[in-house]
């Protein structure tokens, strides 16, 4: 470790810091052979940023040197910024010095584009070979694969990381286009249909041989950017499912676009990152993923963007009075999920105890529901009278958001994994 | 008032438990060998640590509880929460008189599984916020302060993640710690030379390069956050403010105290 060390890493994190996937979840492994760690399962975040996001990976670029021009990029090469380049060893042994002292998961590489795509995937790759098999290291590695990256180089990815990822960034294509001319979705898509297929292979391969070693294991994930262009959120929402269903994607990042290169007249004129929608989307990515929502019934033609005051679970059920009351005592899993104020930790447990006797409202409080939201919407027991049929969605609506005023600041309601309820 | 006067450990809990059942008798209270009962007992039972009481209770306990409220137990017992013993009693009085686990309607059930939560949020809060420092004879050294008793938790965890390099991890409130030598781990109670204020190893303790390297760090954990969206309430919320003196990254002043250049100022971000 030297100063010139020091120097370069805070160059090259401050460069990777746009990027909002830090997670280490998605892979379970014990220690080889007594190297060098294991993955934990659940990822582990080992500090907080002063903007309060998990610090679980070191996420750092190798380089943030680049021939590209994205109009959202600080590291674009027509930006005056001091640049850097990681020599492999040099990263390789850092990661693990940090990991020995219990500061990271592992770690997180990304780069700028040096010569071309293949050229620099070709170096990343030498900087997990040294970890892997130099430093016998077993923590977590996630490799941001470089748009355009050819066949063999994504199959060598697969096989030294955990985790692939290949960002989006712009949702639509005529808006990637026009905000960083050197990319389009051929060059996203094609990897990413490369890392499934391998994904998909490996599972076959580990079903006839136990020994098979294992490709991506946690996964692929993407990354798009909110509000840098002008995609409505049923857009969004509707590319995320397809994401998941199609794709067969762990995880899709939303990040609200942080005015960098105010200079560029291509981009919007906005003072601050969106931060309010873009909780609000993850919590709409949670009901994609957990709670068994469409994307169409979260926001769709006739209401293209989410509501800024309440979270998407809320809004589809005041939209929806005639799906409610939900009696606790009675109807399924499912159902009971849908109530505003029930997470799945409490649906879980509703059906869980109802089974010894009925559940009251005291009970109901007790195992975690928020009351002040799901009364609105349940039976249990007594004969309601305030429920949204009866008041109607107007009041219920109204009622809800008068008991959240004052803690309306939006930066108050970032959280990385929202979880709506 | 039912007052048995028991051997103040996980063991000693098992026998009192024991006793309970022997006597059918639920007590208000347990008070630990050498403690003065409390003023309002009115019948004080002795319920002396008996090794192969307690195993024949475990034993009993393995088969007719979930793997899950074995743990729960435990964890209510490393709590170190005043009342835990007495509940932990109190909840199985309840389950052995038919209330099921999952009942979290009953009022003991509940209070078990949150007092077990709040115990292993503490183990994971230990997972992700204990620091190494590498010492000068090459063991990483850990100090921390958790709330309740839970390194005998995460043992296991750290053992097997870095089994290729020797370590020690010592609670500073409890005055115990464990040590790694890539053999075996063995518990130890030498009261290593740290600030008890921070954990920090003396500069002339720590291995050659190591003060750079926290730096290093501390150069990292500040670049990664982003001016337009800070949220130290938020940060707050996470990683709880009574850990931060005892972070490398929020640490404020340097060991080497060399002269901080201006890409290289103090972390401003940290506690005072
Ligand atoms: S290719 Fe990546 S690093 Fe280069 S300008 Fe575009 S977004 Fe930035």
């Amino acid at each position: 470790m030297t100063p010139e060390l020091v120097k370069k890493v805070r160059i090259l994190a401050e460069a990777a810091k746009y990027d909002v996937s830090c997670s280490s979840s998605g892979v379970s492994r014990a220690n080889k052979d007594r190297g060098l760690g294991n993955a934990a399962g659940w990822g582990i975040c080992h500090s907080f940023t002063a903007d309060g996001r998990c610090v679980s990976l070191l996420k750092i670029l190798l380089s943030n040197y680049c021939l590209y021009d994205c109009a959202y990029c600080v590291n674009r090469r027509s930006n005056d910024v001091p640049r850097a380049t990681f020599d492999s060893r040099e990263l390789a042994e850092l990661t693990v010095e940090f990991y020995r002292r219990n500061y990271i998961e592992g770690l997180f590489l990304s780069s700028g584009v040096l010569k071309n795509p293949d050229y620099t995937m070709e170096r990343m790759l030498a900087v997990l070979r040294e970890l892997r098999r130099g430093q016998r290291f077993g923590g977590y590695i996630h490799l941001k694969t470089i748009p355009g990256a050819g066949r063999e180089l994504v199959r060598q990815a697969g096989l030294l990381a955990d985790r692939l990822s290949v960002n989006i960034e712009i949702p639509t294509e005529r808006n990637l286009k026009m905000l960083a001319p050197e990319k389009d979705h051929q060059s996203v898509y094609r990897p990413m249909e490369l890392i499934r297929e391998g994904i998909a292979e490996n599972r076959e391969d580990r079903r006839k041989y136990r020994s098979t070693p294992r490709f991506a294991p946690a996964g692929q994930s993407t990354q798009v950017i909110i509000g840098a262009s002008g995609e409505r959120d049923h857009q969004i929402l509707g590319l995320s499912a397809e994401l998941y269903d199609s794709s067969g994607l762990a995880r899709v990042y939303y990040s609200g676009f942080v005015p960098v290169n105010d200079y560029d007249d291509r981009l919007p004129r906005i003072k601050a990152a969106p931060l309010v929608r873009e909780n609000r989307l993850y919590q709409a990515d949670w009901l994609l993923r957990f709670y068994e929502f469409r994307a169409e019934e979260i926001a769709g033609a006739d209401f293209p963007d989410l509501d800024l005051e309440m979270d998407p679970k809320l809004a589809w059920a005041i939209r929806h009075p005639e799906y409610f009351p939900v009696d606790v005592n009675r109807d399924d899993y499912r159902r009971i999920l849908r109530v505003p104020g029930i997470g799945l930790r409490s649906a879980k447990l509703i059906v869980m105890s109802r089974r010894r006797g009925r559940l009251r409202p005291e009970q109901l409080k007790k195992i975690g529901v928020i009351m002040k939201r799901a009364s609105f919407f349940i039976t249990c027991g007594a004969r309601e009278s305030s429920g949204i049929n009866e008041l109607g969605p107007g009041r219920v609506r109204s009622l809800v958001l008068d008991k959240k005023k004052g803690r309306n600041d939006p930066r108050q309601l970032w959280l990385p994994f929202p979880e709506p309820l | 008032m039912i007052v048995f006067v028991y051997e103040q450990s996980f063991e000693g809990l098992l026998s009192a438990v024991f006793e309970a059942f022997r006597l059918r008798l639920t007590p208000d209270a347990l008070c630990p060998e050498g403690e003065r009962p409390p003023l309002l007992a009115t019948e004080i039972h002795r319920a002396p640590g008996d090794p192969e009481k307690s195993a024949r209770v475990w034993a009993g306990l393995e088969k007719k509880l979930s793997g899950l409220a074995l743990k729960q137990i435990l964890y209510a017992w490393l709590s170190e929460e005043p009342g835990a013993a007495e509940l932990v009693i109190r909840y199985l009085r309840a389950v052995y008189s038919g209330t099921a686990e999952t009942d979290f309607a009953h009022p003991d059930v509940m209070a078990l599984r949150r007092t077990a939560f709040k115990v292993s949020r503490e183990k994971e809060h230990l997972r992700q916020f204990l620091r190494f420092q590498k010492t000068r004879a090459g063991v990483y050294f850990a100090a921390v302060v958790p709330r309740c008793n839970v390194l005998p938790l995460v043992l296991g965890h750290f053992a097997d993640r870095f089994a290729d390099q020797q370590w020690i991890i010592y609670d500073l409130n409890r005055q115990y710690g464990y040590y790694y030598d890539l053999e075996s781990l063995r518990e130890t109670d030498r009261r290593p030379p740290v600030d008890p204020a921070s954990g920090r190893l003396a500069e002339e303790e720590l291995a050659g390069g190591e003060a750079l390297l926290q730096e290093a760090w501390r150069a990292y954990f500040k670049s990664v956050s982003i001016a337009q969206r800070a949220n130290p309430r938020l940060q707050r919320q996470f990683m709880p403010r009574r850990f931060w003196p005892y972070l490398t990254e929020t640490q404020l002043f340097p060991l080497t105290g060399a002269p901080y250049g201006n890409d290289l100022e103090p972390d401003r971000l940290a506690v005072n």
